[in-house]
């Protein structure tokens, strides 16, 4: 009988169920035993809790939702020789919807391998931990718990002047699953797990061993005496920032506080707690343009198409004010962070003949998080009038570095990336950088592909008067009346390593659909998509979806009147663009362009006249799961 | 021999060498290498069959168009935008030309097809033999009055799918070609309605001289036949010729006693019947009112010099005080955007009649589209 229990394969590898029957003498394996909140699907579901993430990181489960801050797991254990063995056991955890592949085609770890969000016990130097001895052939009950955590590789890049910072690396949005490994501990010696796997913050040939891989695919799989369990719960985490938190206004020399106030400014509770802050836009020196001095209500039709080809053509240069896009003279003025109904409100203010303004409003999330699917409920203000008269705004929602350290690019193998964004073609090229940008821009501006159709062409105007053909430019070819341009940006910093990287207009099909997509040469430094739509349905009704699913190999842009009708309107994957690796943070604007930047545009920043009124949109939700 | 030999490795490895690279560059920069060789061998696609038009050579038709001066197929444009001109220095500029060879009966049809057009009735076919089409030429001063970009666009069909057609813009000085830029188009067979192609060449930063020369022109290749249809020829100036030229100041500059952006006056505007006794449509169309004009009720007067582009308040001493805007509100148009606008003094305001005209007989008229509109304007408080 003995020997026939030797026979019992005591490694098993793969799913194999946690609380059926025993594997190994190991059974009942349950994860998340203190945690019962299950999605429509009956998964395990959680979301991110915000209240101390600033500081700490986002911890899963936090204090506030799990007494102890801690999930429970627990499995039997039986000596199956009888021997009254104790065991050894460690459990992990890995984020698998944001995942890089774990294996070569050769059974190697993949080398991307260790990008995987994965972890283990609070400390990553702990190893495996060791059960009370068995009785017998009686069955020993472990129970012990676990958190998941940010930088929980305890990583030296994560470290610094003294502090973990463990928000560097947070926690990704997405499914968990669960693997436990038990081994006898009179047989772990000879097991020889190598101590890369044991304790997770150390390295082999200076690469971290990623342990799904090496127990489920590695040499891990095949090793004496060892069980390798993987649970049937799966938790699928969210994050839901809390828009009725309040905004923090970062520090910055010379600062107003003029707006201050308990739901927006610098307190101690919003410094921790506030979700977001007030984004002040970098105005760059380029962007400055001559404007006309008029003050319009151009969104209640009080000025038209008509109207910017006659400036354009008669107004006096020298009666145009010159200026640059502006940001806000006091924060708080332009952002409300609404608790009553939870929403973020967004607003452009009006000008008045003193006070000449195009002013960006915006705000940014403060947690930086890497991957995930990004949806955006909102209702940003509408972009054309009647006569198609464009408002000059273009509505952004858009991801961007953290800037978080540690946080740098994966390196561009050929020929690396330009160094700066604002570098021009002459920037210094660099195996890795930080920056990284997925846009949503929304404005009238023209298609870039075909380039067959590109730029659409318009006649020279003169300043003759006496013969509209002198200055009113002809429609026909334009973009279509009442549409407006989603266009989608992947700023991947000219690196040339994707297979199909390529300047000018080229088309990648993604379920079924081809887009096309637009780069200006090789050392642009960003990729873009656009596609018309109508802007009525986008910023006219109650609501719309935006939604920025941003994977490790892919970019998907999605917009829909609901979250459950969504649509793609962009496609991009690493065959043909560097897909960001770093953590973002979200962000969304209502801005004024130099339409120098959209060439082939039918407007003229310059032409639109300044707002008679404020031009308010309202940030409804935000789900990153 | 073994010189030979050696000079023979030499070559055969810098033709390696030479078609890796070749692998290696993108099509843009093929492309480029490609017209740089074009050009060395002296056989680069440049077509100087075209007449230069002598100033004073083009007239304006009845129809509407214009008579180039150029050579068949070009020798007429057509639409108000053909008719555009600003005289300059003694010269004349003419910016926009578009042919879609719906010519006049007196115009030469030889070169024109109706096997197919893509708008109208024609187009102009080129011969399976003709490699180019003749050019537009002309000077620089003669389009531009700074030129910034060539925009060329048309439509392009060929039964063929081996043809290719390159719209090309070349500037030349004396004998000497300053600059070639070329985009394909290659045929659709299957497009009915033929290919559309776009482009903008950017003179960036070519120092060009009033009288080099520009010739716009087709270069066709596959042997076939291929028609072109409805083309759009821009010439750009680097700003909008005959804009009042003045430094704009930095409103970020302003201050105590600094510099003040002139704002608009805060204005009244009521539309009301035109008076179409004085008005009539095809009625003979007067002069825009370019006196000031007092606004009845204030001692302020409103001043309209199209050439100004911008409607004025003017006080009591002739300076303008500030801009005025007669907008609309109910039919949301500006009445300075009519060619004409006559302005006359009402007890409480300015009554303002706009009108555009039209001239096909030789006399300005007045048109009846646009219909004439009318509107007192009258000054409101500030806000």
């Amino acid at each position: 009988m003995k020997a026939l229990l030797w026979l019992t394969p005591l490694l098993l590898l793969g799913c194999a169920d946690g609380g059926r029957t025993g594997h190994g003498g190991v059974d009942r394996f349950e994860v998340l035993t203190n945690w019962h909140s299950e999605g429509a699907d009956g998964e395990k579901v959680i979301a991110m809790d915000y209240t101390d993430a600033i500081d700490s990181g986002f911890t899963i489960p936090s204090a506030h939702q799990v007494e102890g801050g801690r999930f429970t797991f627990s499995f039997t254990v039986t000596d199956t020789l009888g021997k009254g063995r104790a065991f050894k056991y460690k459990l992990y955890y890995r984020n698998g919807s944001y995942k890089m592949d774990e294996t070569l085609p050769d059974g190697g770890q993949h080398p991307l391998a260790e990008e995987n969000f994965y972890g283990s016990w609070e400390s990553a130097s702990e190893g495996f931990r060791t059960t009370a001895r068995t009785s017998g052939h009686d069955a020993l009950k472990v129970e012990n718990s676990f958190r998941i955590h940010g930088d929980p590789r305890d990583e030296e890049r994560f470290f610094q002047d003294g502090k973990r910072l463990r928000w560097a690396r947070n926690p990704r949005v997405g499914e968990y699953s669960f693997l436990l490994v038990v081994v006898p501990e009179d047989a772990f010696t000879a097991a020889r797990i190598p101590d890369a796997v044991a304790r997770i913050n150390e390295q082999e040939n200076g690469q971290f061993i990623e342990p799904y891989w090496y127990f489920l695919h590695g040499p891990g799989a095949k090793l004496p005496q060892v069980t390798v369990l993987e649970a049937r719960e799966r938790l699928k985490v969210s994050a839901r920032p809390p828009l009725g938190a309040g905004i923090y206004v970062e520090e910055t020399e010379g600062i107003s506080k003029g707006a201050f106030s308990d739901r927006c400014g610098q307190t101690e509770e919003l410094r921790k707690q506030a979700p977001f802050k007030q984004f002040i836009h970098y105005v760059d020196p380029s962007t400055r343009f001559a404007n006309i001095p008029l003050i319009a209500d151009v969104l209640g039709n009080a000025y038209t198409p008509e109207d910017h080809d006659f400036n354009r053509c008669f107004f006096p240069e020298n009666r145009m004010v010159s200026l640059r896009p502006m940001t806000t003279r006091m924060p708080c003025e332009t952002v409300r962070s609404n608790p009553e109904n939870n929403t973020i409100e967004l607003r452009n203010p009006a000008s008045t003949p003193n006070d000449l303004r195009k002013e960006n409003v915006g705000v940014r999330s403060r947690s930086g998080l890497m991957y995930g699917k990004y949806s955006i409920k909102c209702k940003l203000t509408p972009l054309l009038n009647d006569s198609d008269m464009w408002v000059g705004l273009t509505n952004a929602i858009w991801l961007i570095y953290q800037g978080a350290p540690g946080n740098h690019r994966r390196i561009c193998a050929k020929d690396g990336f330009l160094e700066n964004y604002y570098g021009g073609e002459q920037d210094k090229r660099v195996p890795q950088v930080d920056y990284a940008e997925i846009d949503f821009e929304i404005l009238k501006t023209p298609l870039y592909c075909p380039d067959a159709t590109f730029p659409p062409l318009r006649p020279q105007q003169v300043a003759v008067p006496g013969n509209r053909a002198n200055w009113q430019r002809p429609k026909e070819g334009g973009i279509p009346k009442g549409m407006i341009t989603v266009a989608c940006t992947n700023w991947d910093m000219a690196c040339h390593s994707p297979i199909n990287f390529a300047a000018g207009c080229s088309g990648i099909t993604h379920d079924g659909q081809t887009f096309l997509s637009q780069r200006w040469d090789d050392n642009y430094r960003a990729l873009t998509q656009k596609i018309f739509e109508p802007d009525a349905e986008l910023f006219r009704g109650d609501h719309y979806w935006f939604q920025i699913d941003w994977k490790p190999e892919s970019v998907t842009w999605r917009i829909g009147p609901e979250l459950d009708q969504l649509r793609e309107v962009g496609y991009m994957d690493s065959t043909v663009t560097s897909i960001s690796d770093v953590q973002m943070q979200l962000i969304v604007t209502q801005e004024f362009h130099n339409t120098k930047w959209w060439p082939g545009s039918p407007y003229d920043q310059g032409y639109i006249p300044f707002a008679a009124k404020d031009y308010t949109g309202v940030i409804q939700d935000v789900i990153i799961e | 021999m073994k010189s030979f030999l050696r000079i023979i490795v030499v070559l055969a490895i810098l033709v390696a060498a030479g078609l890796l690279v070749w692998q290696w560059m993108t099509s843009a920069q093929q492309g480029a290498v490609k017209d740089r060789v074009k050009l060395l061998i002296g056989s680069n696609p440049r077509n100087i069959s075209g007449t230069l038009p002598t100033a004073g050579a083009a007239r304006l038709t009845k129809e509407g168009g214009l008579f180039t001066g150029d050579e068949a197929p070009f020798a007429f444009a057509a639409g108000p935008w053909s008719t555009v001109k600003f005289d300059l220095d003694g010269s004349t500029v003419r910016p926009n030309l578009r042919f879609d060879f719906e010519v006049p009966v007196s115009a030469d049809t030889v070169r024109l097809s109706r096997k197919w057009s893509h708008g109208g009735e024609r187009s102009y076919r080129m011969a399976p033999g003709d490699d180019y089409s003749p050019a537009v030429r002309r000077r620089v001063q003669d389009v531009a009055t700074t030129l910034s970009a060539v925009e060329v666009g048309f439509w392009m069909w060929s039964p063929s799918p081996k043809t290719l057609v390159t719209a090309v813009v070349s500037i030349d000085r004396g004998s000497k070609q300053l600059a070639w830029f070329g985009k394909d188009l290659p045929a659709d067979t299957g497009a009915a309605q033929g290919s559309r192609l776009n482009c903008s060449f950017l003179m960036r930063d070519l120092a060009l001289e009033p009288t080099d020369i520009i010739s716009v022109y087709f270069w066709k290749r596959g042997g076939e036949e291929a028609f072109v249809d409805d083309i759009d020829l821009y010439f750009h100036s680097a700003e909008v010729p005959g804009r009042a030229g003045g430094t704009a100041f930095a409103l970020d500059s302003m201050g105590v006693g600094g510099l003040v952006p002139m704002g608009y006056a805060t204005v009244s505007v009521t539309e009301v019947p035109v008076d179409t006794v004085r008005f009539p449509a095809g009625g003979t169309a007067v002069n825009t009112t370019e006196a000031a004009v007092p606004i009845g009720g204030t001692d302020k007067q409103w001043r309209f010099v199209p050439q100004e582009g911008v409607a004025y308040l003017i006080d009591a001493d002739g300076t303008p005080i500030a801009m005025l805007r007669p907008w609309s509100p109910t039919s949301r148009t500006d009445i300075t955007h009519f060619e004409r606008v006559v302005a006359e003094r009402k007890p409480h305001g300015v009554l303002l009649t706009g009108f555009d005209v039209d001239n096909g007989d030789g006399t300005d008229r007045i048109a009846s589209y646009p219909a004439p509109q009318a509107m007192i304007l009258e000054l409101a408080p500030r806000r």
